[in-house]
């Protein structure tokens, strides 16, 4: 099924997939990968915000449309699959939150992440968007509190990477943090994996046009066999990709269930890597140029597997749950996963 | 194709199921060993598949007027699950209720489904699968055991091979040759489309004369798959099931059945389960490794029961998700042939740590087994083949 097929299925989804078709081609995201805020940067951001969909997961009598973070699993899926360089799935969340909360809602690009303090700094590691994002919403010790990015040293992975450390040499005006229970940690983790499954689609996507086109020994190499198998791994490996995003994502709150994020960032983190190298192996040396749009995605994969944690941080955090538990690993995967009865 | 998952959901009406199977199992099961359990849909319990069928669990998605229970695939995932997750005997019902069932109610004429089926919804009619023989492994178009007509019906001869309880079955429902002796039956060079041609399902029964099953003892000393002889085998003119000529179509349809089960996600499961509950015991806590090794294959397993439970849906559907079932086999026997690697390498990692010798002895077993996994059903090499073929690579 092509990707327009699918998402003829998903009425929120759909629309957003076509808006940035057309405003999100890979041109656009290396200007803004090159330039960081700017005119690309900015024009990109006022087409979302006037689609509306950045307030969808905002209750509706705070103006928003009151979704559920399983409704618009569409719309961060397809951030991933078009290497969207804003921090669109974050600020859905952090509107939510702030506008939940009472706080005064920007309209510029939010970045999430949880910050921890030393001495006179607060410092927010691995964090997505770092380079587009101009807000962060931070959880420190248990509360929230929006910071202006512009004043932050921004410590990037690398040149065009968005991914990198937020650092503010002030010390934290606590009388700005905001109570809360919700984990930033958890949505988070929903959101990248959501966007890794996106991303590691559209990978695989490109790898089997590929295998179908590229000539070697006068016949596509998709013909050969050895090339056949790995591209069936990369499906099996997208397929489990996407279901797992879609079990964090399965929520009737913009919120997540702590343990499906768990499960989705555990599995989309391990899939990520591993799918990322098997397309770069399949595309040989076209794939390492900048010009090929691959490293676009693949780049990403392996940023977004370090933010919120990669498989080991959450496959420890499951393996406690369960120990903590007295269930057998059926019951625990039945109680984590749940059913719905709609 | 990646986009076939749809998410689905077990309706809660079969979910429901869960505790009246939990309660009958521990009824039926008087305390087993783990080491026992472990072997699951490879244990041979007639009389537990009896039991089975006395509660209606057997034949759990045939019509009500052959003798099954009219539900969907769904109620049968259910059951399906809780008898692996326990370890049940289920292999003496397995492949009828699996595979046969669905088969003849699907080809079969009236009266092969009057005949059969309500035997098998009774526990009473025990089925094996006939595809391989010594020759026709992973090509299993090249099968030699060929059926020629006679006046009342066919002559069978042939043999085939790793026929799992065949010594205990009934019935074989067994792919053979039925064309013409000199139809092009060489490997890859001859077309697929005449390769396929002149094959047909035939179901035997496995008490005629000129019939003999031998078993073959396997790497742990068990013995449950076989060879088949069949010498002069008179069979009558009703022992063709479908369409003579369509043996391969229908085998196609038969394997999307055999593949899509949830049996292909818990082969290891009373292993994982015995590790878990020795892990609680222990008074000082597990380390960060174990922890993060029984997260890291629960949440696996979360997610392949998920893709499983789409497939279901498909099969609830009357879809013949083929290339789906494929995919979800593939992934989960790898998860199940990680499983015992990585247990014992966390049971081992101190040199002088004292172990449970019924966990080492579950270990141990599924350990050697476990290689089998990705070959019965069809091999690794040759799912991905299908996925391939699925994507449009062939
Ligand atoms: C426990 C167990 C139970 C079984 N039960 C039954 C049963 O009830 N009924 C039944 O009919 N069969 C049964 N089988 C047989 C099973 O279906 C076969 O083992 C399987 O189809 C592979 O055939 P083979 O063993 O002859 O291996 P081969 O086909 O000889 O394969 C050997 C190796 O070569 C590879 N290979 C072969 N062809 C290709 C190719 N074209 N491209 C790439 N690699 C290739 C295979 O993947 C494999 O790695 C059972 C097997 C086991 C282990």
């Amino acid at each position: 099924m092509s990707e327009t097929e699918t998402l003829a299925q998903d009425a929120i989804g759909a629309p957003f997939a076509r808006m940035l078709q057309e405003h999100c081609a890979p041109q656009v995201v290396r200007t803004i990968e090159r330039d960081g805020i700017g005119t690309a940067s900015t024009a990109l951001w006022q087409a979302l915000q006037e689609s509306g969909f950045i307030d969808a997961l905002v209750a509706e009598q705070q103006g928003g449309a009151g979704l559920d973070l399983r409704s618009v699993y569409g719309i961060l899926e397809s951030c991933g699959r078009h290497a969207l360089p804003l921090p669109l799935g974050e600020t859905m969340i952090a509107r939510a939150l702030l506008a939940h909360t009472g706080h005064h809602v920007p309209s510029e690009p939010i970045a999430l992440g949880c910050a921890r303090r030393e001495g006179n700094n607060v410092i927010c590691g691995l964090t997505p968007y770092a380079r587009t994002a101009h807000w962060a919403l931070l959880q420190i010790d248990a509360g929230l509190v929006l910071l202006p990015c512009a004043q932050a040293q921004r410590n990037l992975l690398a040149a065009p990477a968005g991914t990198g450390e937020l650092r503010w040499a002030t010390a934290l005006d606590t009388t700005r943090v905001m109570q809360t229970s919700a984990s930033l940690l958890h949505a988070q983790a929903c959101v990248v994996a959501a966007q890794i499954a996106g991303a590691l689609g559209r990978v695989f996507d490109m790898t089997l046009r590929y295998a179908n086109e590229r000539v070697q020994f006068g016949k596509p190499i998709g013909k050969f066999q050895a090339v056949q198998h790995q591209i069936s791994v990369m499906a099996e490996h997208s397929a489990m990709a996407s279901m797992a995003a879609r079990i964090g994502c399965d929520s009737d709150s913009y919120l997540p269930y702590a343990q499906r994020a768990a499960i989705a960032k555990a599995v989309t983190s391990e899939a990520a890597s591993h799918v990322a190298n098997l397309g770069h192996a399949l595309h040989g040396a076209i794939g390492m140029t900048e010009e090929y749009d691959l490293q676009l995605f693949t780049r990403r994969l392996h940023e977004w597997r370090l933010c919120a944690g990669a498989e080991s941080f959450w496959q420890q955090r499951i393996g406690a749950d369960l120990l903590a538990s007295s269930a057998d690993a059926l019951d625990f995967v039945r109680g984590c996963v749940g059913s719905r009865s709609n | 194709m990646l986009d076939a998952f749809q998410r689905e959901l077990i309706p809660v009406t079969d979910d429901a199921l869960r505790p009246a199977v939990r309660e009958f199992l521990r009824e039926a099961l008087p305390k087993v060993s783990a080491e026992q359990r472990a072997r699951s849909w490879g244990g041979f319990d007639a009389e537990f598949s009896r039991a089975l069928a006395q509660r209606g669990w057997l034949g759990l998605t045939l019509p009500r007027a052959y003798g099954g229970a009219g539900q969907t695939a769904f109620t049968r995932f259910v059951v399906v699950e809780e008898l692996l997750n326990a370890g049940a005997p289920v292999a003496a019902h397995w492949i009828a209720d699996r595979q046969s069932g669905p088969l003849i109610l699907k080809y079969g004429t009236e009266a092969q489904r009057q005949f059969y089926l309500p035997k098998i919804c009774r526990g009473e009619a025990f089925f094996c699968i006939g595809m391989s023989e010594p020759n026709s492994g992973s090509d299993l178009a090249s099968v030699k055991t060929r059926a020629t007509k006679t006046a009342s019906g066919w002559r069978l001869n042939g043999q085939k091979i790793w026929t799992t309880h065949a010594h205990r079955s009934h019935y074989m429902i067994a792919l053979v040759r039925t064309g013409h002796p000199s139809a092009p039956k060489v490997g890859a060079g001859g077309s697929s489309e005449s390769r396929h041609d002149g094959l047909s399902q035939l179901i035997i029964d496995l008490s005629l004369p000129g019939v003999t099953a031998r078993p073959i003892r396997d790497l742990t000393g068990d013995a449950h798959f076989c060879e088949v002889f069949f010498q002069d085998v008179d069979l009558a003119e009703d022992a063709l099931i479908g369409a003579e000529g369509s043996g391969w179509q229908q085998v196609t349809a038969e394997l999307a059945f055999e593949r899509s089960g949830p049996e292909r996600l818990y082969s290891s499961i009373v292993l994982l389960n015995e590790w878990l509950a020795w892990l609680r015991l222990r008074g000082d806590g597990a380390d960060a490794k174990s922890l993060a090794l029984a997260g890291r294959v629960l949440a696996r397993h979360a997610v392949l029961r998920e893709l499983s439970i789409s497939v279901t849906g498909k099969l609830a559907r009357g879809e013949s998700p083929v290339v789906e079932a494929a995919l979800v086999k593939d992934l989960g026997t790898e998860l199940e042939q990680f499983v015992p690697i990585a247990i014992a390498d966390a049971l081992a990692s101190q040199p002088d740590a004292t172990l449970p010798t019924q966990l080492l002895r579950t270990l141990t077993y599924v350990t050697q087994v476990a290689p089998s996994f990705s070959l019965r059903g069809g091999t690794r090499e040759v799912l991905r083949g299908m996925i391939a073929r699925g994507l449009g690579l062939r």
